[in-house]
């Protein structure tokens, strides 16, 4: 366990050493706030609801959309394609370490990273902006809308691990990762809540494992028992379950066929 | 100058056979884009249809905001897709080997190469802009005269913007998340500048003029801008040429050839 505490703070180092690309990445995500907030606000202009959303409602969804998808997306596994064309890779493997476990340290630091930064920036901009803000007062929905985030989180890290694992077979793995973030930004619920969208297109969408990246999770939060939970979470699990099995099919036959050209 | 073209040309042809070399990656990139747009234009029209406004303008105008911005985003990756390779030249030291070539260093790393994938998606977003640009009634002759010749003025604020960004890069070897920031900036003005609350607006507007580049030529088409606008527009561009040419001359007096 000590070395994979280890490695995890020397991750953390690592990713202090660009600070101005860490800064600037970081304005980045504040930028992307700002423009949906803006959208947001503008079209509540003279409005107290629209698409069963009060304005309060929906600009919390905004806020702690923000918050889970910081935490669900961020991610160190886009490496690992880079790692395995490089032939970088087989460095891991030949450690005495477990090349998973390596990864989940990982992840981790991003992840907690990702998540500090995300409530200092969103808490300046609640203190700048001053929008209204739901607070659940349930205490119980809490406990699911958790349940709900790790859920999407095991997901996410799941999908990202096999478009990097595609890298087995094809050099070409940023055009497939580009295209996952499209779909994420439309499809996950990033730039509006889902559930604005025609009933059956809703429902369709309800079919793939999209909005259970931060949809689902902030949805829980802000409608708590009056949504009919179960159904979401039972289907997330499935997902999971699908992606995990996937993922070790991937991996085996990928690992079987690996040359590590170049070392 | 016909000398020039011929190395411009020369640049583009080879960057072109470059992307064609990758096929499969070209044709996810293309399509992905194209989701892109489709996805983002179902989303505005299913929004503001519903509305009926967005920020004072109708479902139609709004559209022509985003389909503008789509056409001078497009333009500007087409042309400027080079800036993006810029780190590796900077970091290698091979940007030497620029500078000591007979032919200003722009034609190599600011237009050297345009990209072939935006060539290609552009050709859509020109024919679902004329087509609702077509759909104004009343269109006048002159707006449109006028909004060709800011999209014109736009395209220089873009070449201010990207000559900053390689004068940045020189300085700092900085480069993939300003030109991030500088699309996070654009992509803000995807909407009606409106919708933006003072003083954000007014920054957007004048400080870095990306509003005067991508939201001025639409407020000209519906003839909504005043006189005052129009001169203010002009002499900010002006300036911010000049300002991106003054940067760019002192980063080249700081450039050290560290990686050579």
């Amino acid at each position: 366990m000590k070395k994979y505490l280890v490695i995890a703070y020397l991750s953390l180092l690592q990713m202090f050493t660009y600070r101005l690309s860490f800064i600037l990445w970081r304005f980045r995500n504040i930028f992307n706030l700002v423009f949906i907030y803006y959208l947001w606000t503008s079209i509540f202009t003279n409005k107290n609801s629209l698409f069963s959303y009060s304005q309060e409602k929906l600009m919390t969804y905004i806020l702690v959309m923000t918050l889970v998808s910081s935490l669900v997306l961020s991610t160190r596994t886009a490496e690992i394609g880079a790692d395995i064309i490089s032939g970088n890779l087989i460095n891991y493997l030949l450690k005495p370490i477990s090349f998973f476990k390596l990864v989940l340290s990982k992840e981790f630091t991003d992840k907690l990273l990702n998540f500090t930064f995300s409530v200092i920036e969103i808490f300046l901009l609640v203190i700048i902006l001053k929008p209204h803000f739901f607070i659940q007062a349930n205490s119980q929905v809490y406990f699911f809308a958790f349940l709900s985030f790790l859920i999407g989180s095991f997901i996410a890290f799941l999908i990202s691990l096999n478009i990097s694992l595609i890298a087995f077979w094809s050099s070409e793995i940023w055009a497939p990762r580009w295209i996952y973030s499209i779909l994420i930004w439309f499809l996950a619920g990033s730039f509006f809540p889902l559930d604005i969208l025609p009933d059956l297109l809703y429902k369709i969408l309800l079919l793939t494992p999209f909005p259970y990246l931060f949809f689902i999770p902030t949805k829980i939060y802000l409608d708590g028992f009056s949504l009919n939970i179960f159904p979401p979470i039972v289907i997330s699990l499935v997902w999971c379950y699908i992606l995990f099995i996937v993922t070790k099919k991937v991996w085996k036959n990928g690992i079987k066929n690996y040359n590590a050209y170049g070392r | 100058m016909i000398r020039n073209l011929k190395i411009f040309w020369l640049l583009s042809t080879l960057s072109a056979k470059t992307a064609f070399q990758h096929r499969v990656g070209m044709i996810s990139f293309i399509s992905g884009k194209i989701v892109r747009f489709a996805f983002y234009f179902f989303f505005i029209y299913f929004l503001v249809s519903k509305t009926r406004f967005l920020a004072g303008y109708s479902l139609l105008q709004t559209l022509i905001f985003f389909l503008s911005f789509n056409f001078i985003d497009a333009l500007t990756q087409l042309l400027f897709r080079e800036v993006y390779r810029f780190r590796p030249l900077i970091i290698s030291g091979e940007f030497d080997g620029v500078l000591l070539k007979p032919y200003h260093p722009f034609i190599r790393i600011l237009i050297g190469g345009i990209d072939i994938m935006d060539t290609i998606t552009i050709i859509p977003y020109i024919f679902v802009l004329v087509y609702y640009i077509f759909q104004i009634p009343h269109l006048n002759s002159a707006n449109l005269l006028l909004y060709g010749g800011f999209l014109l003025n736009g395209l220089v604020i873009a070449t201010g913007f990207h000559i900053i960004i390689l004068a940045v890069g020189i300085l700092t070897t900085e480069i993939d998340n300003i030109i991030m920031i500088y699309r996070d900036f654009t992509k803000m003005l995807s909407l009606p500048v409106d919708i933006y609350k003072e003083p954000l607006r007014s920054f957007l507007l004048f400080v870095i003029p990306i509003g005067i580049m991508m939201a001025v030529p639409v407020k000209v088409l519906f003839g909504l801008l005043t006189f005052n606008m129009f001169i203010i527009s002009v002499i900010v561009t002006f300036l911010f040429m000049f300002f991106s040419l003054f940067l760019w001359n002192k980063a080249l007096k700081k450039y050290q050839s560290w990686g050579s």
